[in-house]
């Protein structure tokens, strides 16, 4: 713990010193979990959430930086806004809801479509295999590969297997994305 | 843009939901409950618009509350969010009301088991076995294994509230009873939802068997009507002495069916004193205070046979809440069983701690 604490903070030492907000997109399906992985992180507390219509914003500080997530909302007929919070978005976090198989390749779908867009080009992506408290869930290496993630190029990326009720996943998850965010700076 | 009062649907189980309850739906898992927006989504399968119009609120209740105990209480949207999360998920996640078999929880005769109880001086839970018995009618709690109870409780009188802001605990309980004309509370929680609500229905269900054999004639409705309930208003008024010279000091009220009580302290295990809301026009509240009397505040005027109160409070807003519950409790004439109940308790219940020890 304490090595990979050093290396964080060596790696993130150019964000430590600019110290501005990063701005970080927490994007899904509806009911992936999202706005339950925002309270966690925010509060450390579980809320029980009500959809959301529209977006959520917090400021999270972690290991010295300021994460803006945009949580925003991911009921079908919202996906076509997402595209307004990409601009200047150094991250993005997909949530997957790993009991949904019914609709794991309408997750990928929308993955699929929303990295087209330019201003997501190089941007690094976590996905996060949420729900892995419940039982009979999809493992991390089935949402990656129902999800296609080996044929994705040009770009980072990482599944992390997750639990926001639990707390579990959500800062390695964080980890790994400042890692690369701050990698990408020194270019 | 926040989210909206906006309905939503469950398209595997059929039902209509409020934006608190598809909350919880989703937090069940898809593997139970798999909602959508009635507008913000879009609904292409046609089967699930047809399964929709064939289920519906009340055929998909019909199957899913088929077996609901008289004893359980049905949340409305505004009830505690303890109890409303623990019903959906009896309902939808455990399907106890299919089976009879799966409510062992609250339905048997007897139950044992441990919940946190605040100590009655030392604020602080600690954790103690209670025991529920339908054939003495009592609730009982030990400190120590093996040795006698510390305290058993009669169910007749007793109201048991949830009262998570004052107990600071999602899942806090106050249980409220009467002994030898005093009314004590005690303040308790379990960490699980479901273990606490299991024992407040449990509560109820012994309450209700004891009355069936009290008045067999009775229907359900009747009986259930009044099990427990929570407070109609509590809240911080001052109060102010019968003797010349006395100060309005600060009490915490709570307004308990018809038991208007007041402590120091929202957690006091004993009422200072206790007003019986009676019937007008013995009984009657009024705004402002009689000409003469100190004034402060946003003071009103309660009427009782036995004394006239003056009462203030720290809004306009609040004196209207207060004026307006006590209101109500006067304009329905008590039951046979509160008019027992009132002329059985002590006005002045006790100055405090020291009567207890």
């Amino acid at each position: 713990m304490g090595l990979l604490l050093s290396r964080v903070l060596e790696s993130l030492d150019g964000l430590v010193r600019t110290r501005q907000p990063v701005r970080i997109l927490l994007l899904g399906l509806d009911a992936a979990g999202k706005t339950t992985i925002l309270h966690r992180l925010k509060l450390g507390e579980v809320v029980t959430t009500i959809p959301t219509i529209g977006f959520n914003v917090e400021t999270i500080e972690y290991r010295n930086i300021s994460f803006t997530v945009w949580d925003v909302g991911g009921q079908k007929i919202l996906r076509p806004l997402w595209h307004h919070y990409f601009s200047n978005a150094k991250g993005l976090i997909y949530v997957v809801d790993s009991l949904d198989r019914e609709r794991v390749q309408e997750a990928a779908d929308e993955l699929a479509d929303m990295l087209q867009h330019d201003e997501l080009r190089h941007i690094p992506v976590v996905v996060m295999a949420n729900k892995q408290d419940m039982p009979r869930v999809m493992s991390p290496s089935e949402v990656t590969e129902r999800l296609g993630m080996g044929k994705m190029t040009g770009r980072p990326w990482h599944v992390q297997a997750t639990s926001a009720t639990q707390g579990e996943g959500l800062y390695e998850a964080l980890d790994w994305l400042s890692r690369e965010i701050s990698q990408s700076r020194q270019y | 843009m926040q989210a909206l009062e906006v309905e939503y649907a469950s398209y595997n189980l059929g039902v209509f939901l409020c934006t608190t309850c598809v909350g919880i739906h989703r937090s069940m898992g898809t593997h139970i409950s798999q909602t959508r927006h009635l507008r913000v989504d879009r609904w292409l399968d046609e089967n699930q618009i047809i399964f929709m119009e064939q289920h519906g609120n009340e055929v998909s209740n019909a199957h899913y509350e088929r077996y609901l105990p008289d004893c359980y209480r049905r949340p409305d949207g505004c009830a505690p969010a303890v109890l409303l999360e623990q019903f959906i998920r009896a309902k939808y996640e455990r399907e106890e009301f299919l089976e009879p078999a799966r409510q062992v929880g609250y339905m048997a005769s007897t139950k044992s088991g441990h919940l946190m109880k605040r100590g009655r001086d030392a604020a602080k839970f600690e954790i103690r076995r209670f025991e529920l018995s339908e054939a003495t009618n009592t609730l009982s709690y030990y400190v120590k294994e093996g040795k006698h109870p510390k305290q058993t409780m009669s169910l007749q009188a007793m109201n048991v509230a949830l009262v998570p802001e004052k107990v600071n605990h999602p899942n806090g309980m106050q249980i409220t009873y009467v002994t030898h004309g005093t009314i004590r509370h005690i303040f308790v929680y379990h960490n699980d939802g479901q273990t606490t609500i299991d024992w407040y229905m449990a509560i109820r269900n012994a309450k209700l068997n004891y009355l069936r054999v009290a008045f067999p004639g009775h229907s359900a409705a009747e009986l259930t009507a009044d099990l427990t309930h929570d407070f109609h208003l509590e809240g911080w008024l001052h109060k102010i002495g019968p003797r010349a010279g006395d100060q309005y000091r600060r009490r915490w009220f709570t307004l308990d069916d018809r038991q208007l009580m007041y402590h120091d302290q929202p957690l006091d295990p004993v009422p200072k004193g206790v007003i019986s809301i009676g019937e007008p026009p013995e009984w009657a509240v009024k705004e402002g205070v009689p000409p003469g009397s100190k004034d402060q505040g946003f003071s009103f005027t309660l009427k009782t046979p036995e004394r006239t109160y003056l009462l203030s409070a720290q809004t306009a807003q609040e004196r209207t809440n207060w004026m307006q519950a006590i209101t109500e409790v006067l304009r329905t004439p008590p039951t046979p069983q509160q008019r027992a109940l009132a002329g059985s308790l002590h006005r002045k219940q006790s100055s405090g701690r020291r009567i207890l020890r």
